[in-house]
């Protein structure tokens, strides 16, 4: 058998790697402003033109409400409008508004059945700032590749938060770029120093990257959206010298 | 009764106590009076307003359609008559004649005065029927001056020195010695296209080339106008005389004829063939004007009011929507859907049935819904339509400050109507222990309470028919695995009057 040379191998990687991300058009990415996470993400942030996959964990797997303020901080820190594919009508604005998504900014279409069709749709339209579909029912490798390609083509950030009517998430075959699971996590107490202190804290959540292509999965405990969308890593809040920004936040 | 213009109100009253009285609106009146003027276009091209209640209409060569001048009138003062207007015709050489006979003829009806013979015709009339200042008039009533005849046989200079230019002016008008023209309004056609096939069509493919080419026609149309569309019917003509029909609307005035017969053909599936389409229509119901914008190169309000058109157009009107603040402290309250972006959807319609809610009096009120009636004769053109009004959206547009307050602490998902859950807590402000909604959940943290005070002056504030004298008190509470939840007492956990103090869960964190 012939041996490969190194250098081939490279390079067939390379294409292999321009292929896997889309290689008719190349689009930015958004950061989180989270060193760690953005470390894992390929090109430094979630990529834009790109189809991102979230799902809830516990008994939200049916709710994804964790899901839906991740996606509502996501987009806050974009330009533009944004389409919410509603799969039931239980998204709550001011929730949206609390982290940094403008009620006016987002335009909400109960799409019943149609609700693949109507994210598409948005998708291929350019100047959204991101397009979110509710989706419950199952999702189809093709069906899940037809919508990457729309949103490579519009270059809007397309969030599937997947709602299971079961308490198990299935794991289907999908061309998400990114798969996110957002599991709840204990909260610290308000005030650090006084643990006794009735009240809540900031809402933390465990977020994994099951999937992540041309990347590497992970997962971390955060601190949920602020009232600009960005998340807080919750281990360097640990020692006392990041505390400070969590001081502010509750100030 | 004695009643007459410029009389007094509390005069009018004494005369007539039960009358009915109402501000003057000139700007409106005017208005009515130029779009009468445009509806009299279907007996002649040329019509123009004579204010304050007059309409000229100018019918050489048109009365041959009616048979004679008299059927014409007939036709016309019925047509009114039907609509509840009260009008008065006369027919003459000259404008001053016509105008003369038509408010001073001796006999109730049409007056016409014969070719060429108006001086008899006014001859009888009052001084008033030759439109003078009314000082002038009185003055001639004064000096016994009470018909328009005793006037011919002044000498011109004379009347000219004693009244001034304008009476002799006047005489000759009316007299066809001076010319006096009327300056006609422009006709107000409907923008339209129509296409006749020589074979019926039956298929979608032919529906869809045979859409794509109107809608160049059409935009091409309004380009030449300046105009965009706002609303667009599409009739499909069957060979049964049947009229099917597809409407379409769209949030920003339009001329891509792309995105026109784009959201047409993805309605033509609605569209019953019948035995064969033997003609199809493309009408602008409603339209707006349209400059060109220059294009930075990204993307515009455009963009997104295209986005919003097709969704629209697939998922109708109550289906896309943006969310704004309602001033509410119940929390299935707060969020009242408005149009997206701040767009109309209103011109948007899913079906021809459906009634398109405008203000009353609004442009386009009547002409809407009477083109929905679809038993137009074939061969009658669709009423003329407004269109060069601007259509005012009414939606406020949300404001840009902090929507709700800020310390508001709000769920991602609200479960509407709340849950009923099983919960264990202290009387009468400590938070649940724990509760049972679909397992057990052990409460590791809490806040709250917040309490909120259900609209007493509503009647009914949740729908649900509880009391206006309830409360509820709010908990935020984080179970061990740290799933936040929003749960509530019904009731301050004192007055038994403001709540059962059962437990609810409304949303999720």
């Amino acid at each position: 058998m012939h041996h490969a040379h190194p250098e081939q191998i490279e390079s067939l990687r390379a294409a292999v790697s321009r292929l896997e991300r889309g290689h008719a058009v190349e689009h930015d990415v958004l950061p989180f402003e989270v060193e760690a996470i953005d470390a894992a993400l390929p090109g430094g942030g979630l990529a834009l033109g790109a189809l991102h996959e979230v799902v809830g964990a516990g008994i939200d797997v049916e709710f994804a409400a964790a899901p839906a303020l991740f996606a509502a901080g996501i987009l806050a820190r974009r330009p533009g409008p944004v389409v919410w594919v509603l799969a039931r009508p239980d998204l709550f604005a001011p929730a949206l508004a609390a982290a940094g998504l403008h009620p006016s900014r987002v335009i909400h279409v109960e799409a019943g059945k149609q609700g693949l069709l109507a994210m598409e749709e948005a998708l291929r339209h350019p100047g959204l700032a991101g397009v979110v579909a509710e989706v419950s029912a199952p999702v189809s490798l093709t069906a899940s590749r037809r919508l990457h390609l729309a949103a490579q083509a519009g270059g809007s950030i397309a969030l599937m938060l997947r709602r299971q009517m079961g308490v198990r998430a299935a794991e289907g075959a999908m061309a998400a770029s990114t798969r996110w699971r957002i599991g709840p996590m204990p909260s610290a107490p308000p005030l650090p120093h006084a643990p006794d202190t009735p009240g809540l804290g900031r809402l933390r959540w465990q977020l994994e990257l099951t999937r992540c292509r041309g990347g590497q999965t992970g997962s971390w405990v955060v601190e949920a959206c602020d009232a600009q969308g960005r998340l807080d890593l919750v281990s360097a809040l640990a020692d006392g010298s990041a505390a400070a920004p969590h001081f502010r936040a509750v100030a | 009764m004695g009643l007459r213009p410029g009389m007094a109100v509390a005069q009018a009253l004494t005369i007539a106590p039960g009358l009915e009285v109402a501000e003057a609106e000139p700007a409106s009146d005017a208005d009515a009076l130029r779009r009468l003027a445009l509806w009299c276009h279907r007996v002649t091209p040329l019509a123009s307003p004579d204010p304050a209640a007059g309409v000229w209409l100018d019918i050489a060569g048109c009365a041959h359609l009616h048979d004679t001048e008299a059927g014409l009138v007939h036709t016309l003062l019925a047509r009114f008559a039907r609509d509840g207007l009260h009008a008065r015709a006369g027919v003459a050489d000259t404008p001053g004649a016509a105008h003369a006979l038509a408010r001073f003829a001796a006999h109730e009806g049409p007056a016409f005065a014969a070719p060429g013979d108006q001086a008899t015709a006014i001859a009888p009339l009052p001084v008033a029927a030759l439109r003078l200042a009314p000082e002038t008039e009185a003055t001639l009533r004064r000096l016994g001056f009470a018909q328009v005849a005793h006037l011919a046989r002044i000498p011109r200079a004379m009347l000219a020195r004693r009244f001034g230019t304008l009476l002799c002016l006047r005489l000759d008008q009316a007299h066809g010695r001076a010319a006096e023209p009327l300056i006609p309004l422009p006709p107000d056609r409907v923008l339209q296209q129509r296409e006749a096939f020589l074979e019926p069509l039956l298929t979608a493919e032919a529906f869809t080339i045979a859409t794509q080419r109107l809608a160049d026609a059409l935009c091409a149309e309004l380009e030449r106008h300046g105009l965009g569309a706002r609303q667009a019917d599409l009739l499909f003509e069957r060979v049964d005389h049947q009229v099917a029909a597809i409407r379409i609307g769209t949030a920003r005035p339009t001329r891509d004829p792309r995105h026109l017969a784009r959201l047409l053909t993805e309605r033509l599936e609605t569209v019953d063939p019948g035995l064969g389409v033997e003609a199809m229509r493309l009408v602008v119901g409603l339209a707006e004007p349209l400059v060109w914008e220059q294009q930075d190169g990204g993307a515009t309000p455009q963009d997104t009011a295209r986005l919003v058109d097709r969704l629209v157009n697939r998922l109708g009107p109550d289906r896309v929507y943006s969310a704004a603040p309602v001033e509410s402290a119940v929390p299935e309250r707060m969020v009242g859907r408005i149009a997206p972006e701040g767009f109309d959807t209103r011109a948007h319609m899913p079906t021809l049935e459906d009634p398109i809610e405008l203000t009353p009096g609004a442009p386009g009120t009547l002409h809407v819904l009477r083109q929905s009636n679809l038993a137009l004769a074939p061969d009658e053109d669709p009423p003329a339509l407004p269109w060069r009004k601007p259509w005012q959206p009414t939606d406020a547009k949300p404001a840009h400050a902090e929507p709700w307050p800020g310390r508001l602490q709000a769920p991602a998902r609200l479960l509407h109507p709340p849950r009923p859950i099983q919960a264990i807590a202290a009387l009468p402000d400590q938070p649940p222990v724990a509760f049972t909604w679909r397992r057990r959940h052990r409460v590791r943290r809490a806040d709250g309470p917040e309490r909120v005070h259900l609209e007493w002056w509503a009647a009914d504030p949740t729908g649900d028919g509880t009391s206006g004298r309830a409360v509820r008190d709010y908990f935020q509470v984080e179970d061990e695995t740290g799933q936040r939840f929003w749960l509530f007492r019904n009731g301050d956990g004192l007055d038994p009057r403001s709540g059962d103090l059962s437990w609810f869960i409304h949303g999720l964190f």
